[in-house]
């Protein structure tokens, strides 16, 4: 992302403990090429089966099919580790989830993709969620930096985000290229780990 | 001898002990002593792996399986199902280059992820587990600290044996009391999910303890562990003790000899302290539990299998009463219906939490001398290789076959429906699996999370069924 603001369409989907199964079905899965996951996001919410659009879905309509910024309720992406949810939101043009709970694995690999999950207090969500619903079209400005989501009325909600998160975010940090910079670290545990629990490579009895 | 720190629970031992360094602002990088791959989540990873030009760190410290997408039809192959045929001559290509070893499809140790880790010794207790998977929680009923991860972090752990971590905080659920007949750690961890939430441990690694989980077998140990990311922590543990150690014994990748003494003095140091405490503490009686079945579309929808569906207009708030709605609609159920009269197409009796084999011999026990109900398909998948041979071996191949179930061979099947193994949309199921999610046994399936004794019982009557009702 390598830039501190956000700035999009938001939509509002109040539903509590949205899994990973229903952001992406396992259908949608198969698919060893990491192709572009964007018609799987949410399919059965937004597609009937022989494959044409629901119309009354949220981001089926104008404005919404360029939504940037989800706002939704407690729980958000709980279930599986599958990382194509992630893949899918971002390939939809997604940039920023609001919630007052996600998913652990969730949330953790929305930060490998540079997708902000912006954690806020209940009231917040329910707030911003409701604003949302009331105002075709609300555009929000979440400012990574400063943690703050800012409406266009100049209203202003914190959000939590803990600063190596943040740092992910601002400079698109590789998290494996990071580690291997301490591999002198990862030696030295090695070596004083196999005094101490020389039991433990495995050997097949 | 230094003087004895603080008291220290059994997370804190085994996350200390396996920092590498600290990162600053809560956060840590991990060491990883066990990592299990499956065809499905290891693709990608290696792709990263190899675009990056990285290689294995610990190839020895890891294992892997196919279990996600394979047919578990009788006389399966590669290509049995299509679909897997890439999967596993993927996996296998990447085992072989990067010399890892692999339970290949014909293998006697073939099975789900975390159904092998175990039973082969993989993992074992006070040690660190990771999976591409986020049913890892499992295999801490052995005292290990595991849990799942995406895909970018497998990569992570291949390349590094490592793991950047914020350390989460301890839950400790003190389960009291004793189970009744018939009721077992599947129904003893739906109820806690129910009464908790589906987000109660969000943040959090729990522990459970108490005299009702220890008196718990390790296989049931691994039922109550399985469900933990169910209730949002990614790490559910039970603190080691002699069944852990006698279940250990013996298995494939279990210290011997010499290694197996400093094994398990170093296993005696990891219970919880005493006088260590926990930033949340749960007390949970468990006498008063009857079997649990869900309703609707959350492991938190659960109800005792004699109760009625909730209504939604006594929610505690509106979002909650959204979720109840959306859960009832797409389950296709009423306010105030008794489950326990609810017609079902289908029943499966496997997935990592209940397919090991005493879940294979409950249900066994209930569908003896009698016959699955007319219109209802009803599969039994083992968890794994071994499991299926054990099973065998016991003749309960034979019990379910003349009752009218399917006898497959081992992978995740309706579980997840990644293969042929699906129900139709509409298709009601009786599973004993972990997720009740919209379409995860199929698009439109409706499934019901159940107890392999609940599970069978509601096969042979084609309708939800309490077992203790047709008790042998
Ligand atoms: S059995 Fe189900 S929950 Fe378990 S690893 Fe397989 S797909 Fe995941």
């Amino acid at each position: 992302m390598n830039s501190a603001l956000i700035t999009g369409i938001a939509a509002s989907l109040a539903v509590p403990n949205i899994d990973t199964d229903t952001i992406i079905p396992i259908d949608y899965c198969i698919n060893r090429n990491r192709p572009n996951f964007d018609i799987a996001l949410f399919r059965s919410w937004r597609f009937h089966d022989d494959g044409s659009e629901r119309p009354d879905f949220l981001l089926n309509t104008d404005p919404y099919r360029d939504t940037k910024i989800l706002i939704t309720s407690a729980n958000f992406g709980c279930g599986s580790s599958r990382e194509m949810a992630v893949w899918a939101l971002v390939d939809f043009g997604i940039k920023c989830v609001i919630a007052p709970s996600f998913g652990e694995i969730f949330y953790n690999n929305c930060f490998q993709n540079g997708l902000l999950a912006a954690r806020v207090s209940d009231e917040t969500a329910v707030t911003l969620g409701r604003t949302a619903e009331q105002t075709l079209g609300l555009t929000l400005e979440i400012d990574v930096s400063e943690k703050m989501i800012r409406t266009n009325r100049s209203e202003k909600y914190q959000f939590e985000l803990d600063s190596l998160r943040s740092e992910m975010l601002l400079q698109g940090l590789g998290p494996v290229a990071a580690t291997l910079t301490r591999v002198d670290d990862i030696e030295t545990f090695e070596k004083s780990d196999r005094l101490r629990r020389p039991w433990l490579t495995p050997q097949q009895i | 001898m230094p003087a004895p720190a603080a008291p220290r629970l059994l997370f804190d031992k085994i996350w200390n002990s396996h920092c590498v360094t600290g990162l600053g602002g809560g956060y840590d990088l991990i060491y990883i002593d066990r990592h299990m791959l499956h065809e499905l989540a290891s693709d990608v990873a290696f792709a990263m792996l190899h675009e990056r030009g990285q290689s294995v760190r610990r190839p020895e410290l890891t294992f892997a399986t196919h279990d996600h997408v394979v047919s578990t039809a009788a006389g399966r192959q590669d290509d049995t199902w299509p679909e897997s045929a890439g999967y596993i001559a993927t996996l296998r290509d990447n085992t072989a280059r990067h010399n890892i070893e692999l339970f290949d499809l014909h293998s006697p140790q073939q099975g789900i992820v975390h159904v092998v880790a175990p039973e082969l010794g993989v993992a074992l207790p006070g040690t660190t587990l990771v999976c591409g998977d986020s049913h890892t929680c499992t295999v801490g009923a052995l005292g290990a600290l595991s849990w799942g991860i995406g895909t970018s972090d497998v990569a992570h752990v291949l390349a590094t044996q490592t793991l950047v971590q914020l350390r989460p905080q301890v839950m400790r659920i003190e389960c009291t009391g004793r189970l009744a007949d018939g009721v077992t750690a599947k129904d003893l961890v739906l109820a806690l999910i129910g009464k908790l939430g589906a987000d109660a441990g969000t943040g959090y690694a729990i522990e459970y303890c108490g005299e009702a989980v220890s008196a718990l077998s390790i296989e049931a140990r691994l039922t109550l562990c399985n469900l933990s990311i169910e209730m949002g922590a990614r790490i559910g543990q039970v603190a080691p003790d002699d069944s852990t150690y006698e279940y250990l014994s013996g298995r494939r990748y279990t210290p011997i000899g010499e290694a197996w003494d400093q094994a398990l003095v170093h296993w005696q140091s990891l219970p919880s302290d005493l006088g260590a405490t926990a930033a949340r503490e749960i007390s949970f009686e468990v006498s008063h539990l009857k079997p649990q079945i869900t309703w609707g579309t959350s492991p938190a929808h659960v109800i005792d299998i004699d109760g009625v569906v909730p209504d939604p207009s006594d929610a505690i708030d509106a979002q909650t009463r959204t979720g109840m709605e959306k859960a009832l609609a797409y389950m296709d159920l009423a306010p105030g219906t008794r489950l326990a009269d609810v017609e079902i197409d289908a029943v499966f009796i496997g997935s990592c939490t209940n397919s090991r084999i005493s879940d294979l011999r409950i249900a066994a026990n209930v569908v003896k001398g009698r016959h699955v109900a007319a219109g209802v398909r009803a599969l039994v998948v083992p968890g794994s290789s071994q499991v299926r041979k054990q099973a065998e071996a016991e003749g309960l191949d034979k019990i379910f076959s003349a009752a009218g179930f399917e006898w497959r061979q081992a992978g995740c099947s309706m579980c997840v429906a990644l293969n042929d193994d699906r129900l139709r949309s509409g298709q009601r199921c009786m599973s004993t699996s972990n997720r009740n999610f919209e379409g995860r046994q199929g698009k439109g399936s409706r499934t019901h999370l159940a107890s392999p004794a609940s599970a069978a019982a509601s096969a042979i009557c084609g309708y939800i069924t309490d077992h203790r009702s047709i008790a042998v």
